[in-house]
């Protein structure tokens, strides 16, 4: 499953023993830079430079990095046309084309509008790749307990955590033992297969949830889980140089804001 | 289609991310002090909650076939909704899109509070009013059946109104139908798909563990007579 991969990913990767709080502070102050910019210029920067360090300094496996940046391209392309749609008639006729007999023109406002949100999706989701590959969720964790995420939050999202995997493996163990079944021959078989999957899921769910309360409790559990270790923070060296980086990508946004392709 | 469930990273202007971060963050706050009160008063839901959350997390990425051919994945809002409540629901939702974002790819960190807007909140609510207004007249199955259509259909129009207000392009009116005509109506047969799917589900629970649905509750002991009975009659076996 393509969970399972992301986040091998981020526990294998050349960039795993960065520290997690440069990662994050990086990757979301370009992140929330790319969709403040006005232009297609700054975000596609930012897509070069998250796919750069993606690929090159991570060493993501291409195979699985592309069809990932391959789904902001291809929705990208749709929402140019769409934006030509819902903005027709604005500004000039740059050109028309025939699809299925309609005949959509496209114009300057439209196709301007559709290239600046297809430029931010593209920097925005290297920028989320980016961190999702590099950064373990278990590491994320203590950055987000040190942001005085509520302690109910967390300890649920860190079970959570734990607890997708064990479910995956379960679904998947049940998904076996039914197609050795004749499970999922066909539509109305695949639908009874999913129904009964999912109920058994949740059965197993709930039953897990208590023997989870007696796991706890077993061990001294009153309501709160404790997370032990803690992360350094880091050379402030490295803090400074990143926002000296953010800086120069907004004044780079001031002076490309009036900039249009066409 | 079921990969543009959410709103895609980067797809809304900075005012309208924070705007649906704005609002979405006053319910999960709201959800955030209900849930503590309820850890309080009762340690055990802690890890049935996150749980919960994670088979959550599990039934949105099943592949689910619908009659176009394509594949669609099920919300599973609805359910969540007359499970736990909405306010409940809202902050587990929040968690599984976080999860989402970052383990599939699917939705992201600006769009989050406009995504649990439409998947988190509006959806739950439509469900858990069409499960409150339907509770006691039928069978629960046909209720939760219905509710999970209204709540997996309502977050999709719901989104395409989100996306209308983003961009209202010339005329907000023609707008909207767009949009409506892309999530709305190509999502009908894939929310009566998710319908079915909860149905089966839920008869399914009813069948073999009647005591968590009693428990929970969200049925009456009348509609599994054979379960209640048996309690009744059973003397552990001291016979």
């Amino acid at each position: 499953m393509l969970q399972n991969t992301i986040d091998n990913i981020a526990h294998n990767n050349g960039l795993y023993n960065v520290n997690p709080k440069l990662k994050v502070i990086f990757a979301i102050s370009l992140l929330l830079i790319c969709v403040l910019s006005n232009s297609i210029i700054v975000p596609l920067i930012i897509a070069i430079i998250m796919i750069y360090l993606t690929i090159f300094k991570a060493k993501v496996p291409l195979k699985i990095y592309l069809p990932l940046i391959g789904t902001p391209i291809g929705f990208g392309i749709i929402t140019i046309i769409l934006m030509a749609i819902i903005y027709s008639g604005v500004g000039d006729k740059l050109f028309s084309i025939g699809i299925f007999g309609y005949n959509i023109s496209f114009y300057e406002y439209g196709v301007n509008m559709g290239l600046l949100v297809f430029s931010r999706m593209l920097g925005g989701v290297a920028c989320t790749l980016f961190l999702a590959l590099t950064t373990p969720m278990t590491k994320l964790f203590y950055v987000l307990k040190e942001l005085r995420v509520p302690s109910s939050i967390l300890d649920i999202a860190m079970m959570m955590y734990r607890y997708i995997f064990v479910l995956i493996d379960e679904a998947i163990r049940i998904e076996n033992a039914q197609k050795t079944r004749l499970g999922y021959k066909d539509l109305k078989t695949t639908y009874k297969s999913l129904g009964i999957l999912a109920a058994n899921l949740f059965i197993t769910s709930w039953d897990r949830g208590e023997r989870l309360f007696i796991i706890l409790n077993s061990r001294g559990y009153n309501g709160n889980l404790k997370l032990l270790s803690k992360i350094e923070s880091p050379n402030i060296k490295y803090i400074l140089l990143i926002l000296a980086f953010d800086i120069f990508l907004i004044i780079i946004i001031y002076l490309t804001k009036d900039f249009k392709v066409f | 289609m079921g990969d543009i469930l959410h709103i895609m990273e980067g797809f809304l202007p900075p005012e309208w991310c924070a705007f649906w971060y704005i609002l979405s963050g006053i319910v999960v706050i709201y959800g955030v002090m209900q849930l503590n009160k309820m850890i309080k008063e009762q340690p055990e839901v802690k890890p049935l909650l996150a749980i919960a959350g994670a088979f959550m997390f599990i039934l949105s990425s099943l592949k689910m076939p619908s009659v176009t051919g394509s594949c669609s994945h099920p919300c599973g809002n609805g359910l969540g909704a007359v499970l736990f409540g909405v306010p409940i629901t809202a902050v587990l939702g929040t968690i599984v899109l976080i999860f989402q974002a970052l383990l599939m790819a699917h939705g992201g960190i600006t769009t989050l509070g406009a995504n649990v807007f439409s998947m988190g909140i509006m959806g739950p609510l439509a469900g858990a009013i069409v499960w409150k207004i339907l509770k006691g007249k039928m069978k629960s199955t046909w209720a939760i059946m219905l509710a999970a259509i209204a709540a997996d259909w309502i977050t999709y129009v719901t989104t395409s109104i989100e996306l209308t207000l983003a961009f209202p392009g010339n005329n907000p009116m023609t707008t909207v139908t767009t949009f409506l005509g892309i999530y709305a109506i190509t999502q009908v047969p894939l929310a009566i798909a998710e319908g079915l799917l909860t149905a089966l589900l839920w008869d399914k629970i009813k069948e073999l563990r009647p005591d968590i649905l009693l428990k929970l509750g969200v049925i009456d002991e009348s509609e599994v007579p054979n379960y209640t009975s048996s309690l009744n009659t059973n003397t552990g076996g001291a016979e």
